[in-house]
């Protein structure tokens, strides 16, 4: 079954505590991985957590670096 | 990094990504740009915003009316909205005739998990955790802390009034107030463990 791509707007870097991209990340934690596809943004490290240990990979989809800074790549979370 | 940078990079992804459903989309320019394009645009693509706090914006003089006006622009624009429990909801449909599925906030319980065995406190800690803006009502540790001097306590997080709480700590000598700032995730975690109380008086918020 074609599983529903989901572009959340939301930070998914490592140790951001702000209480949206916090929230965010447990929805998009929550999704049914068998269903959804989800990807997100990010600045630096990402939390791979969001996806769980095992589950799932992540993958860089878009890296973008300009005059020595960080663009936010978007990350692609599968099963 | 530069912000207009970040704001086509987003943009670009909400116009060229290949996703059926954009959710969370946050008040931003980059989310402004992409709903009045679409406007004009067959974008069959479903938008999905959030609303996390009560929505009478006006009555709280720390957001800028900009700011306010792009949240109007941006997120209440959205296809589907989510409140993130019944305040809200009940906040959003007064406010702006708005309505809503509730989904809570989530939090990651394998991560802030309590402290089984945990070496009790000497003197009984109480933590403050948010920004620090007047509906937050910070001030209100330091007054607890003035009349309950054997108990400590901590304020985590930072923002507009942060050099005012300062000022009245030098001034009035409060010595059992300890400023902990912007605390990193693993930090966070260690003062929830260890704080005895939480002390939560914001009049003004999400979650209710």
């Amino acid at each position: 079954m074609k599983r529903v791509r989901i572009l959340v707007d939301s930070f998914a870097d490592k140790g951001l505590l702000n209480a949206q991209m916090t929230n965010a990340r447990e929805i998009i934690r929550r999704l049914d991985p068998e269903l959804f596809n989800v990807s997100t943004f990010c600045v630096d490290e990402p939390d791979l957590d969001i996806a769980g240990p095992t589950q799932y990979q992540a993958d860089q989809v878009a890296p973008q670096t300009a005059d020595g800074h960080h663009l936010p790549r978007i990350y692609s979370w599968k099963a | 990094m530069p912000r207009k940078r970040q704001t086509a990079t987003i943009f670009r992804e909400f116009i060229l990504g290949k996703h059926e459903i954009l959710f969370y989309l946050k008040s931003s320019p980059a989310s402004k740009w992409y709903l009045r394009l679409r406007q004009n645009w067959r974008d069959h693509r479903i938008t999905v915003g959030t609303v996390e706090s009560r929505c009478d914006l006006r009555n709280e003089p720390t957001i800028a009316s900009e700011a306010i006006r792009l949240w109007e622009q941006t997120v209440l624009r959205c296809d589907h909205l989510f409140s993130n429990s019944r305040a809200v909801q009940q906040s959003l449909q007064s406010e702006y005739g708005l309505k809503s599925e509730i989904v809570p906030t989530g939090v990651d319980t394998k991560f802030f998990e309590p402290v089984r065995h945990r070496t009790p406190n000497s003197r009984l800690r109480v933590l403050f955790v948010g920004s620090l803006r007047p509906f937050k009502q910070p001030q209100l540790l330091l007054d607890a802390a003035l009349r309950f001097p054997d108990a400590d306590f901590v304020i985590a997080g930072d923002g507009p009034m942060a050099s005012q709480l300062n000022d009245r700590m030098r001034d009035q000598n409060i010595r059992n107030v300890r400023f902990a700032g912007l605390l990193a995730a693993a930090q966070l975690r260690h003062e929830y463990q260890q704080a005895d109380i939480l002390l939560f008086p914001s009049v003004w918020g999400g979650i209710s």
